[in-house]
């Protein structure tokens, strides 16, 4: 493993950074195990896994996160003028950004 | 007679544009013979090819483009420009002081451009023979060609100084992975239901082109280098910046449709990243850091967080493999746009530049270039997930590593390289963002960092879902199911393995010089005027 990392502007202490976030691993992997040993083995409580049913595979989240996708966002995508729209959207924004006087000096 | 002459001294890359273009004619010109023929014998057209002869021509052609590009590259000084004018004398690459001949110059080729065009030459290879390899749906004339004017026309990208020749080679491009989609329209109603499909790209060419003209207009010349000395922002650049830079955006974010064909992803991938490479070339090289564009860094960094977000939605739950790729491929769009905003607004003061400017460019450019090789990674073994088997598709069985090891291991190692987990090559592309954004707001660093944790969960969990656990009854059939892909897997794994284990040269022979060439703005035409050479 080559310790430092030399560009055209930078060196870096290529080992430290491997250090930092290996320790960080180390800390999330820590983390998760308490986590574990106090719900039971589940990321959720024990609790509130029960309320949902214990033959349910998708968590509560998962839930939220699919229902976003499917109701807020789907049928957004499944628009066929959809391209058309973002590319407007898209010019609108940047003219914002560069007509708008107010703000950075 | 004059275009007989000069064709001996023709040099590279004019012959790297020609070939894959004249290439990308002879199996059309075939198609039309065979149709000429049917007409006149009066049979009905039939058009049967021997694929042998075909994929051989198909092969060469892709051969001798890394070949060329490699050339190309290697003849490039650290960081340095070349012209290739033709004039009424052949081909040179000298343009005398005062004339105004930089505006005819023909190609303008730089380390960034160079180095970009044999990446791209590399991964087409690669996609050649994996759709060559693909039995499900083999190579035809019609699919050869569109492979081939994609080609040319994202190779002429790479090479173009001036805004009107780009324009010209992204409509190649755009017809090739038009025809890569869909294929030829033979019936109003598949014309009518592609209706907006066409629309969109059609605004997406007249934008780009209605921005060129602005300039054109008010300077009287598109040619890059020429126009980043002279350009002053008023209400005419501003719009021509939103112009230039939105319908790339859009072609960067939205490059394919829903496609299961992993050769053809990867062409859109190689597409999307010639599409960001003009918005680098118009951001960076024209632009630059004007005043009056302060905000832009801003929206460039809002519409990264908004992408990266999307991207974590929709792969928290999703099965289809072709969508959780596309999914995962708009997270690595996020953060190459997060860190365009965090470069351009590290560009307006010396300072800043010095703090972290450079850095962020850095790890902009280092992650344009993993881009192209994870994407077409991922794409090939989530297409191989698609394939049928006896019941469903292949994604929706579990314990596949047994069938499919390679694939398996493919999508670690490129969802470890997306992640940024040491000591993966993703590792040292990203560390340099994660210091510059730390200047903007530590609270965006710590945003980046937890994405990126939840981008590797999420993958692992997906794709231990798939290839562990008890294997299914129609799993146990599955014969060879990566062997078509295996070449290919093999030859992305060893280019991110070997930057993997050499960050220092990764960053060293194909980051920093890239960085210096995209910033070296205007300097090529200070030094025609000063010395009289481009050299």
């Amino acid at each position: 493993m080559i310790p430092t990392l030399e560009t055209g502007y930078f060196i870096w202490n290529f080992t430290a950074w491997i250090k930092i976030f290996l320790l960080s691993a180390v800390i999330f992997c820590f983390l998760i195990y308490v986590i574990k040993k106090k719900t039971g083995g589940n990321l959720i409580s024990s609790k509130k896994m029960r309320e949902y049913g214990e033959d349910q595979d998708e968590v509560i989240s998962e839930q939220r996160t699919a229902m976003l996708r499917s109701k807020i966002m789907g049928p957004w995508f499944d628009f066929p003028f959809l391209h058309l729209l973002s590319m407007v959207l898209l010019f609108l924004l940047f003219a914002v950004a560069l007509f708008s006087g107010s703000g950075v000096e | 007679m004059f275009l007989y002459r000069s064709l001996p001294g023709i040099p590279l890359p004019v012959l790297c544009l020609l070939l894959p273009l004249a290439a990308a004619f002879v199996p059309f010109g075939f198609f039309l013979y065979k149709k000429i023929k049917c007409w006149h014998k009066g049979a009905d057209f039939v058009c049967d090819i021997n694929l042998r002869p075909l994929k051989i021509f198909f092969i060469v052609v892709l051969t001798a483009n890394i070949i060329l590009s490699w050339s190309v590259w290697t003849g490039m000084d650290k960081g340095g420009t070349e012209l290739f004018v033709l004039s009424s004398g052949g081909w040179s690459q000298t343009l005398s002081p005062g004339s105004p001949m930089l505006i005819k110059a023909v190609l303008q080729v730089d380390v960034f451009g160079a180095m970009s065009a044999f990446l791209m030459g590399c991964v087409a290879f690669i996609a050649g023979l994996a759709a060559m390899a693909d039995k499900n749906d083999t190579l035809n004339l019609s699919k050869v060609s569109f492979f081939l004017t994609t080609l040319a026309g994202i190779q002429g990208i790479f090479y173009s100084g001036g805004i009107f020749s780009l324009f010209f080679f992204i409509l190649i491009s755009q017809i090739g992975a038009s025809g890569l989609i869909y294929g030829i329209i033979k019936t109003k109603e598949k014309f009518r239901e592609l209706l907006w499909y066409y629309i969109s790209r059609i605004t997406a060419m007249l934008m780009f082109l209605t921005g060129s003209i602005i300039l054109y207009y008010n300077y009287r010349t598109t040619n890059i280098a020429v126009l980043s000395t002279i350009i002053k922002l008023g209400t005419n650049e501003k719009l021509a910046y939103a112009f230039l830079v939105v319908p790339l955006l859009f072609l960067f974010v939205k490059s394919s449709s829903y496609v299961t064909d992993g050769s053809k992803r990867v062409f859109f991938a190689i597409r999307a990243q010639a599409a960001l490479f003009v918005v680098f070339r118009i951001v960076f090289s024209l632009y630059g850091p004007l005043p009056g564009l302060e905000k832009i860094p801003n929206l460039f960094i809002l519409l990264g967080l908004v992408l990266i977000f999307v991207s974590l939605i929709l792969t928290a739950n999703e099965k289809d493999p072709v969508k959780f790729a596309e999914a995962v491929e708009l997270f690595m769009k996020g953060f190459l746009m997060l860190s365009m905003g965090i470069s351009i607004s590290g560009t307006y003061t010396a300072q800043a530049a010095a703090e972290y400017g450079f850095g962020a460019i850095e790890s902009m450019v280092a992650m344009w270039i993993l881009f192209l090789p994870t994407s077409a990674a991922l794409s090939f073994v989530c297409c191989t997930l698609k394939q049928q088997t006896e019941d469903g598709e292949m994604w929706q069985h579990t314990g596949l590593f047994r069938k499919i090891p390679l694939s398996g291991a493919a999508f670690f190692f490129a969802i470890c390289v997306i992640a940024g987990i040491p000591p993966f090559v993703g590792f040292p592309a990203k560390q340099f963002l994660y210091r510059s954004s730390s200047y903007v707001t530590p609270l965006l660093t710590i945003f980046l960092l937890v994405s990126a944790m939840l981008i590797l969960l999420i993958s692992v969990r997906y794709i231990s879902r798939v290839m562990f656990g008890k294997p299914t009854e129609a799993a146990e059939k599955v014969r060879n199911g990566d062997i078509q892909v295996m070449i290919p897997l093999i030859m992305l794994f060893v280019f991110l393995f070997y930057s993997t284990i050499t960050p220092s040269l990764f960053i060293n022979s194909m980051v920093s010089p890239s960085v210096y060439s995209l910033l070296n703005k205007g300097q090529l035409v200070n030094a025609i005027h000063q010395g009289g050479n481009s050299e």
